[in-house]
């Protein structure tokens, strides 16, 4: 479903993203992850055509995002870090744009609306405007808006931030019930719990290097050590003793 | 922290943002600093030229001067109170520093104190950019003592405290019955209102002025305007800081005194009220900054687009319903387009009613249509591109070609002005004698005009995009600003060339066919041109990078 091939960006002299080759199987809930700055963010959105790579292809269900632009981003539904909305919309006002751009047809449209709006504990506030909501509706209506056109490959950039622990689990359970169906989830967070308890598979990306790719068991197994966490296993891929450091510093 | 450390931080942030930043606004924020200080000097130098006219004309001119001195107080005054009420809010209630000022062991009345002065800064520098020059004008003409200019300072800053004081008092009352996000708007259409009512003023008496042929008249028709409407002009606190200053000019420095102690009087009462008001509705009127913008009721949702609506693929549809409700849904983006539809409607009633052309020449009409259509839709587009500000990647990320996206925000300056322009020209028709042919001709190259403009304005957008903006004003950059003067300008000479050529025939304009040929040709060179405009924003947005 997703495949990428030495994907690198550069700014410049910074190299954002390095070399990176990973694929995702269709029905698979991939966790990616990596510390502040690692490029995940950048990685994600040259995944959905945001930004160009400097050398590297991305393919979305076989389509390449550079040649096949439209036919790559119809199978794509984009949920970013921060929910930047049109905060003068109301809610369902926004997702119904957002179909419509990606040509959902009316009738199919208003009743995944409704669906997406019962799912996801909306359906009080749906005709508000947006700027009156919270981070947290805001961001449920960038999933419902990811979701409206029922892609085959939704992208997650760190969804559960800003979500109080209702509406986190209601998004793990969507997710799960996604990859049921059928879809593909790639998603980036930093919790790690998260990726850790949904997560088939995951990538684990440091300084825009892939350093490690795997099953939460294969990682740990990898670690060679017994009884470590997920935890464990990624503060030593990225960096884990000057955590510590910091934290010893702290308790001390 | 005491409240002087409190002007210092702020001071010290304004300055930051005019010495600190990437090197191109730096030097924009430069020139635009120069320009502001000569046009303050040519605004002096025209003043003094007046003013010595006027003090060559003896006891009429005499008159005319201290008239034209209050008129300027009045302006000050009231550009004062305007700008005022439109700031006020969103200084004293929604600038981004104010919960951390507020959380901070800082009491509520210095917050308030150092927001009072940000406040007089901002929104007495347009009118004392204007008022300023003209009164330090007349005190040269006039060739006063030291003691004027002295004077002139801190008559000027005492008397800038009342309209501020009201303005802010308004705002705080407000504020006690209105959710903050929302006194802004209601604020901004009350400001607005008072604008229109100025200029409306200003046209009224502009014909007057200038159908006057000599000094007396003049200052009896100025004596005669300050009169009208009960001499409320007379009466306003205006009337204190003029006289104090004429006085000081013409050596009476003893008339100067009573106004003096009636301008400190009503200045410290105004401030004490303004305070007390502070004391009692600020701290509350800020803790009422909730979300604003609850829909009284669901948005009606139709099934089924309109029959015209249909025609358009939904897509396209979408941007297009969607930019406009941005637009329309924004008080401050929505208060000039209706501001300059107010006054395109009120225009053709105001000129020389019932005659030939509106007392315009033929050729003109047409100019003055197409010009409006081609700088209103360049502008009006510009804006429709940006408007998304960061939720724009929403658009780069949908499956429809760039070209089909853009010719969506494009169509919005088209719809908008055509609608305008078109209503204006028939303004023209029902209040002139025009013949229909003008009209028709008109009505048709302002269309082309339109369409060009808006297609010439994606690509500026594109361009000169500020996506981050948070006011309206900074939606495009410096540069794009300074770009869109140029546009405009190079249109106005090419169209005003082009049809001074045309109508410099009279014979073509007076035969219809002709000139259809030559419409016909202008109109086909605008579509060209548009097209090929739309095209290479289709392509800039193609390789756009969204790193935001």
């Amino acid at each position: 479903m997703l495949a990428l091939t030495k994907l690198t960006k550069r700014y410049g002299s910074f190299l954002a993203v390095d070399d990176l080759s990973l694929e995702v199987r269709a029905g698979e809930l991939f966790g990616f992850l990596g510390p502040n700055g690692a490029g995940k963010t950048t990685t994600i959105k040259m995944m959905c055509g945001l930004l160009r790579p400097t050398s590297g292809t991305v393919k979305i269900a076989g389509h390449d995002i550079q040649k096949e632009p439209l036919a790559a981003k119809a199978v794509i539904g984009l949920v970013p870090d921060s929910p930047v909305l049109y905060k003068k919309l109301t809610g369902r006002e926004f997702v119904r744009f957002v179909g419509e751009l990606y040509r959902v047809d009316r009738k199919t449209m208003a009743k995944r609306i409704d669906d997406l709006l019962k799912l996801l504990d909306m359906t009080g506030s749906a005709d508000d405007i947006i700027e009156t909501y919270s981070h947290g509706m805001k961001q449920k209506t960038s999933l419902m808006a990811a979701l409206i056109h029922d892609p085959k490959l939704v992208v997650l950039d760190e969804p559960t931030v800003g979500l109080d622990p209702r509406s986190a689990k209601i998004v793990k359970d969507v997710l799960k019930a996604l990859c049921t169906m059928g879809k593909t989830v790639f998603m980036s967070t930093h919790i790690l719990e998260i990726a850790e308890r949904v997560c088939d598979r995951v990538g684990i990306i440091n300084k825009g290097k892939l350093v490690a790719i795997g099953t939460i068991a294969e990682l740990k197994s990898k670690s060679g050590e017994g009884g470590v966490s997920l935890e464990d296993v990624f503060l030593e891929l990225t960096g884990g003793p000057e955590e510590e450091e910091v934290i010893k510093f702290l308790s001390s | 922290m005491s409240l002087a450390k409190l002007v210092a931080y702020r001071l010290k942030i304004a300055l930051a943002s005019l010495t600190r930043g990437r090197a191109s606004r730096r030097i924009g924020r430069t020139v635009g600093i120069a320009m502001i200080l000569v046009l303050a000097v040519f605004l002096t130098m025209g003043a003094y030229a007046v003013f010595t006219i006027l003090a060559r004309m003896g006891e009429a001119g005499a008159v005319t001067s201290s008239v034209i001195v209050l008129l300027t107080f009045n302006i000050i005054l009231i550009l004062a109170l305007v700008f005022d009420i439109l700031t006020t809010t969103g200084i004293f209630f929604l600038s981004s520093d104010l919960s951390l000022l507020m959380a901070a062991p800082v009491p509520v009345a210095r917050v308030f104190g150092v927001k009072y002065l940000e406040a007089m800064a901002s929104a007495s520098f347009v009118s004392l950019l204007i008022g300023f020059p003209v009164v330090l004008g007349y005190g040269i003409a006039l060739h006063a003592s030291a003691v004027f200019f002295i004077a002139l300072v801190v008559v000027t800053g005492v008397f800038i405290t009342i309209p501020i004081s009201v303005g802010t008092i308004c705002g705080m009352v407000v504020s006690r019955f209105v959710p903050a996000a929302r006194v802004r708007e209601v604020l901004a259409v009350l400001s607005g209102m008072i604008g229109l009512g100025i200029w409306i003023a200003v046209q009224v008496f502009k014909p007057a002025m200038a159908r006057t042929s000599d000094v007396e008249s003049l200052s009896v028709r100025l004596q005669a305007f300050v009169r009208g409407g009960g001499g409320l002009l007379a009466k306003l606190p205006s009337r204190y800081p003029a006289e104090i200053l004429t006085s000081l000019a013409t050596g009476k420095s003893a008339a100067a005194v009573r106004p003096s102690i009636y301008l400190i009087a009503l200045a410290g009462i105004m401030l004490a009220a303004s305070l007390a008001a502070a004391q009692r509705m600020y701290l509350t009127g800020w803790t009422r900054i909730v979300p604003a913008g609850k829909r009284s009721k669901p948005a009606r949702r139709r099934e089924r687009p309109a029959l015209g609506w249909q025609l358009v693929p939904s897509a396209e549809r979408s941007i297009l319903r969607t930019t406009t409700q941005l637009f329309l849904r924004d008080p401050q983006q929505m208060m000039p387009v209706a501001t300059l539809t107010i006054m395109m409607a009120i225009l053709p009633f105001l000129m020389g009613r019932g005659s030939q052309f509106g007392g315009l020449r033929p050729g003109m009409i047409i100019f003055a249509a197409t010009a409006l259509a081609f700088v209103g839709s360049l502008n009006l587009a510009m804006n429709a591109v940006v408007i998304d500000g960061r939720a724009f990647w929403w658009l780069l990320a949908a499956p429809r070609s760039s070209l089909r996206k853009l010719a969506a925000k494009s169509q919005v300056a088209v719809n908008f002005f055509v609608i305008l322009t078109w209503a204006l020209l028939a303004g023209f028709c029902a209040a002139h004698v025009i013949p229909w042919h003008l009209a028709l001709k008109a009505a048709w190259l302002s269309a082309f005009s339109t369409v060009l403009g808006a297609a010439i304005g994606v690509p500026l957008g594109l361009t000169f995009a500020d996506w981050e903006w948070e006011l309206p004003k900074r939606m495009v950059k410096m540069a794009g600003r300074f770009v869109l003067i140029l546009a405009g300008g190079a249109y106005i000479v090419g169209a005003g060339a082009l049809l001074g050529v045309f109508s410099a025939t009279k014979e073509r304009v007076a035969n219809p066919e002709i000139g259809w040929l030559h419409l016909l040709a202008l109109g086909a060179g605008a579509a060209i041109l548009a097209a090929a405009a739309l095209l290479i924003s289709a392509r800039k947005m193609d390789k756009m990078e969204w790193t935001l």
